[in-house]
Parts: C-alpha cells; structure tokens; sequence
C-alpha cells in the first residue's frame, strides 16, 4: 500500500511541471480610439498578462476603425477581440464572425451567470439585448450608451427659463423653449440655436428619429421579419417636425454647426445627442449643463426616449479555440472596473454588483440615463444597417432640404430599403449565418 | 562562312548580353508595377465578378453586378454627378490657369511674391482645403458677407442647398487645383524659345497674334498633358465631396461621384463586388476620355523640332 502510495506521489511530482505549462497564447485585442479608457485598458491588461503568464496580448488602437475592422478581417489578418458598434453587429454575426460567449472561460458556470453580472431578470436581458441573436449572446458592452437632453443652464436662464423646472416633457414644448432660446443678430443670422437635432449622419435616423416614430407606435424596420414600414401616418408626422424646425419655424437644421460642437461652443442651450460619455468634453469647455429625458408625444403609446446602443467586445469566431478561451479571460479582465472605466473614462459598463453600490447611487450623471435605459430599447440590429441609414438620410434631405412631396419620397425610400433588406437576408441565407 | 557564321553569332551574342542587362535594370520596375499596379488591377476586375461582403470570402457570379449596375438608382445617379463634375471644373481650370501662368510670365514688381499666395493652395492636403471651406462656406460665413451686397442674405445654405452645393464643390476644386496646371503651362511656356517671339514680332505681329499662332500651337503637348492630368483627376473626384459635401456626397446625392460610390459600397455597404465593377467601369472611362484627348492632341505639325 505505501509502495503504491509513493509510487502515485512519484508519478503526480514527476508529471505536475507538465500540466502547469500551459501552451503560449498570443490574443490581438482591437478597439477603437477613445483616449480616456486607454490607459485604463493598458493596465488591466498588464495585470492580466501577469495572471496569465502563457498570454501575450497585442493590444491596438486602430484609427479609421470600422474600415480598418473589415479590411483586416477580410484580409484573414483581423483581431482575435475587437470591440464593435451595435450597429454593425447583425452584420457580423450574420456573416458568422462571432463566437458565442464562453462562460467557462470567462471564470463562470453558464450564460445565466454571465446575465446574473449584468442585473437580475429582465436588466441584465436587457443591457445584454444589443449582441444577443436568437438567443444567444455575444460579446460584452465596453460601453453602454443612451442620450438624454442637455441644457446650457446658462442661456437658459439668461433667457428666463428654468431648465429645472421649465425643461419640457413634449416635443411640442420643446419648440416653444427653443423658439424663446433662439437668437439672432441685427441682420437675422441666427447667433444661437434653442435646440436642434443631429443631422451629420445618416446613423442617427435610426438612432433618434426612429425612436420618435416608435413613440407613436412601431418602428420603421421590423428587425425579425427584414421588412421596413415607412410610408406610414407616424413618420410623415416625425418628418413633418423635423422639416419645421428648418422650413416653419427656422430654429435649426443641417447648415449649422453639428449640434454637439455648437452645444459645447454655448451656441446651441439643448442638445439630446450626448451620452453620459460627454460630461467631461462639457467640463472642459465651461458649460454649465443639466441633464434631461428626451422629451415624448404627448399622445405617445410607447413611453421610451432615444434608441440605446453600445460598443461591445466580441471574439473572432475564425480564431483559434485556444485564443477564443484566452479572450474570453481577457473579456471578463476588461469588463472586471466598471467604477474606473465610468469614473476615469465616462464609459458605462452596467455590472449589477458595481450599480448596487453606494458610490454609484452618489453618481449625479446616470440617474436619468439609467431611467432612459430601462424604458427604452436599442435600436433595431439588422445586417445593411449603414445603407439603409443612407437611404433613410436621403429621403429626410429630399423632404426637409428639397421640398419633395412626403407621400412620393416615402414610399420610394420604403421600396428601396425593403430591396435593401431584402439583398441582406439573401447574403445572410448564402452566407449560411442568421 | 565559317567566320561569317562566328561573326553573326557573337553580334547575337551580343545583342542577346545587352538585352539581357536591360531586363536586369528595368525589373525593379517591372517588379514594382506588376505588384502595385497590375496585380490590383487583374484583383479589381476578378472582384467585380464576385459577390464579396468583405466578411466571408467573394463568391464567383459572373457579371451580375455589372447587369446590376445597369438598374442601380446611386450608381446611375453618380455618372451625371461625376460627368457634370469633370466638365465644370476641367475646363475652367485648364483655361484659367492658363491664363494666370501667361501672367506670371511676364515680369512685374512682386511677381514672385504674388506667384506663392497663388501657389499656397496647393501646398496643404485636400483634406485641409475641405476643412478651409467648410469654414468659408458656413451659413452667415465670410463667403456670404462677402456676397450680401449683392443678395440682401444674412444666411445662405452653401452646402446644404441642393442647387448650390455641386457648384460650390467645383468652385473648391478650380481653386485647389489651378496652381498645379499654372506651373506645367509656366514650364511649357519657358520650353518655348524666345527666338519664334522674336522673329513672329519682327515679322508684325502684336502680342496676342503672337500667343494664338506662335505660342498656343506650339503648347500643344503641354495642354494635352494638362487636360488628360485635370480630366483624370475630375473624374476621380472624392476628397472635396468627402469632406465638404454633407453626409459625404450630399446633400441628397448631388455630390455622389463615382469615387464616393465606391467607397460608400465597398467600406461602407459591405458590397465589395459592385465597388469593384464600379471601379472598373470608372477606369474603363478614363482610359477612353484620356486616350481620346490624347489621339485628338497628337499631331506632327506644331513642333518646336
């Protein structure tokens, strides 16, 4: 019996070298540039190469990112963890570039821990929602986003309004508080704006002019079935404000400086296009702000303010399994400082444990994106995004820009982007993803 | 015979030697335009023929995407853009910095001075230039001040105003891009021989009958070279449209060039397969506008020889 026992001892010192060693793990780690997080970022991966001796981490910043991402990956010379805008994930997981989340190398059991990090029940279904497709998930935010209004409390009260107090709750108010905000000089140019949207991208058509047609009812593009409904008493009414705010009642509209510029130079008292990520830019430039929800219909039937969106961090479906693991590791390390990333970088990252402290409930930013968050949605994740965006943009210009008839430009726009889905859930099908 | 047959063969020899240390020395070029220049361009024209989402690997389908090209409302669009483009600013930028160049030809105080604020310009990317008129260009800008003894306007919509805004962006581009064709006619001008001044004055003529029969005939090739240079580059027009036109190439794309097209479907759209055929029917035009401005521009019978 002692032989044996030795003989075991013997044979578990002999091999126990062996199974320590673990196989050296290079993991490529893209994201985009925001410099605040970057510091952070390099830490904790220092620390994590340190846990993970056997893991090397190249870690890049990669300017012109979104082209970059797709060149690279289509080059077959792609990051093995990147993270991603929202926008483009269904696309990407349509192309089968994304590997399901690894609980267990993430140091957790299963997916239901990974939504139990995130909030119980619905919440962490619900932040978690953005790089879920049916039914599985993902990727992990880095940075979980809404909008709210900001007032230049400033020129607010310089105009004898109270943003506390006198900040609307509809967009009807909103444009009787711009009409009193705005300014002109002698020869009537506009000196500075009440409120205006944001009109530089085609993006935000479905990041805020959507979600003020779903206010009122449905959202333009049915993310399940690829069909898009435009042409419809909703958008027509959703176009019709935004076209009176350049053509009636002349407040804003695309020829001014971009709305979040103007707001940060004191040329514009409200802008509803920040996220919670652009307090320190306002810090910075001496706006004196306060933060708002985005205003509603008055006769809305679905009560939620701008489309949330997020960036999350995904793991190359075409890496290695072992490099899939270590990113995974790598993942939970980067999403293991909620407090610094929000603290240090103004970037949300909604880990249950770190939102049920005492130092979060002090936060003066989140409360109202925090309540923006959990009535709202994101936006709708189908691949094409960008094109049908562009489409959508054009048909705003045409209307509001060039005076074409409502009827006529919306039902164009809603074949185009129906042939535009359409094409999609053809390259999905041929793609073998979906 | 022998010794003819010896003969031929070492000239052989010879030639063979020569031709063969040829080949050495233009390799290195051969090398560099195989790789930079033919490989993408065979690449191109194989990804045309593809389906290619950038995200998986390009699929063969024949030329679908050209057939599909022939219905697509953007790319169709982008033709007249493109073409109006090319027109409006090629010609006056060849015919204007043809005349600036005929200035600084002649000597007057300050010449040199005034010669580089022509030439700045040219000196920062296009990018820059963008950026600059986009700042000129704002609503109640210098542009419009400049311009509101004429029009009354406080405001005018530069850029987002859909008649407006093309015109602008040739105006940006006859701006940008007169100093460079200034300086080719310049040196065209100066390769002329003052001698055929000389004599075309001794034999009566003034100055303009000097430019029209002495002077323009014999530039010639230097105008073939700026209108094929000015040309191709029109029609490649991007950078300007990028940055200055709204949502790059708007408003409601009156600034989509092809350029932009292709950038829009390729890195944008994920349709990496219709930016190809794009860019193929695009070089496929400038080869025909170039080849056929440079056949019209060849002839034996102005030559300084």
């Amino acid at each position: 019996m002692k032989v044996k026992l030795l003989l075991v001892i013997l044979i578990v010192g002999l091999l126990a070298p062996f199974a320590q060693a673990q196989d050296p793990v290079t993991v490529k780690l893209w994201m985009h540039n925001h410099t605040p997080r970057i510091a952070i970022d390099e830490e904790l991966i220092a620390e994590f190469m340190e846990e993970n001796p056997h893991i090397t981490v190249e870690y890049e910043i990669v300017p012109d990112y979104f082209t970059a991402l797709q060149t690279a990956l289509a080059a077959g010379a792609g990051p093995d963890v990147f993270n991603q805008f929202t926008l483009f994930n269904a696309q990407f997981y349509a192309m089968g570039m994304l590997a399901p989340v690894d609980p267990v190398a993430m140091g957790l059991q299963t997916i239901e821990d990974v939504y139990a990090r995130y909030g119980e029940g619905m919440i962490g279904e619900t932040v978690l929602a953005g790089n879920t497709f049916n039914g599985v998930l993902y990727g992990l935010p880095t940075e979980l986003s809404n909008y709210a209004c900001y007032a230049n409390d400033d020129l607010w009260m310089e105009a004898g309004l109270d943003p506390a107090t006198d900040f609307p709750t509809t967009w009807d108010g909103l444009i009787d508080a711009a009409l009193k905000l705005t300014k002109r000089d002698d020869s009537g140019a506009l000196v500075q704006r009440g409120f205006d949207f944001n009109w530089s991208a085609p993006i935000y058509m479905m990041l805020h002019f959507d979600p003020m047609v779903t206010q009122l009812g449905n959202s333009m593009i049915d993310e399940t079935t690829y069909t898009a409904d435009i042409n419809n008493e909703n958008v027509k009414r959703v176009m019709q404000y935004w076209s009176d705010i350049v053509n009636v009642h002349e407040i804003g509209g695309p020829q001014y400086t971009v709305s979040r510029n103007a707001f940060n130079a004191g040329e514009l008292a409200t802008e509803c296009t920040f996220g919670n990520w652009g307090t320190p830019a306002m810090e910075e430039a001496g706006i004196n702000y306060s933060i708002h929800n985005i205003p509603r219909w008055e006769d809305a039937v679905n009560d939620l303010g701008f489309a949330t969106y997020a960036f999350y961090l995904q793991v190359n479906a075409d890496s290695p399994r072992e490099v899939q693991e270590a990113g995974w590791q790598l993942v939970a390390k980067l999403t293991s400082k909620p407090d610094r990333y929000l603290n240090e970088a103004a970037l949300f990252q909604p880990i249950a444990d770190y939102l049920a402290t005492d130092e979060f409930a002090a936060n003066e930013i989140m409360p109202v994106f925090l309540d923006e968050l959990y009535r709202g949605q994101y936006h709708p994740r189908f691949a094409n995004f960008a094109e049908v965006g562009d489409a959508l943009g054009r048909a705003r210009d045409r209307i509001v820009l060039g005076g074409e008839d409502m009827d006529a430009v919306l039902q164009e726009t809603e074949d185009e982007v129906n042939a535009i889905l359409e094409r999609a859930l053809a390259d999905i099908e041929a793609a073998g993803g979906g | 015979m022998i010794g003819l047959y010896r003969r031929v063969w070492s000239e052989k020899n010879v030639i063979a030697r020569r031709q063969y240390w040829g080949l050495i020395f233009v390799l290195p070029c051969v090398i560099f335009f195989a790789v930079f220049f033919l490989y993408p361009l065979v690449t191109g024209f194989y990804l045309s023929l593809t389906k290619y989402t950038l995200l998986r690997p390009p699929v063969f389908i024949g030329f679908d995407n050209y057939a599909n090209l022939l219905k697509d409302r953007l790319f169709l669009k982008s033709i007249s853009v493109t073409l109006g483009f090319v027109v409006g600013s090629t010609a006056p930028t060849v015919i204007m910095s043809l005349f600036v160049a005929l200035l600084f030809y002649q000597k007057f105080p300050g010449r040199e001075g005034l010669k580089l604020i022509f030439f700045s310009p040219l000196l920062p990317s296009v990018a820059v230039v963008s950026v600059i008129w986009v700042v000129l260009l704002h609503p109640s800008g210098i542009l419009t001040n400049v311009v509101r003894p004429l029009t009354g306007k406080a405001e005018i919509t530069w850029i987002h105003d859909i008649t407006l805004s093309p015109i602008v962006i040739v105006l940006a581009r006859i701006w940008s891009a007169m100093p460079f064709y200034m300086l080719i006619w310049l040196a065209g001008l100066t390769a002329i021989p003052q001698e055929l001044r000389d004599a075309a004055r001794v034999d009566g003529a003034n100055r303009i009958q000097s430019f029209w029969r002495v002077e323009l005939p014999l530039l010639r090739p230097t105008a073939v070279f700026v209108m094929a240079v000015s040309t191709i580059s029109a029609f490649q027009g991007f950078a300007l449209q990028y940055v200055i036109a709204p949502n790059q190439g708007g408003p409601v794309d009156v600034n989509t060039t092809l350029g932009i097209v292709i950038w829009k479907y390729g890195f944008q759209f994920f349709r990496m397969g219709d930016a190809a055929a794009v860019s193929v029917f695009l070089f496929v035009c400038i080869m025909v506008v170039t080849g056929t401005q440079i056949a019209l521009g060849r002839s034996d019978r102005y030559s300084i020889n």
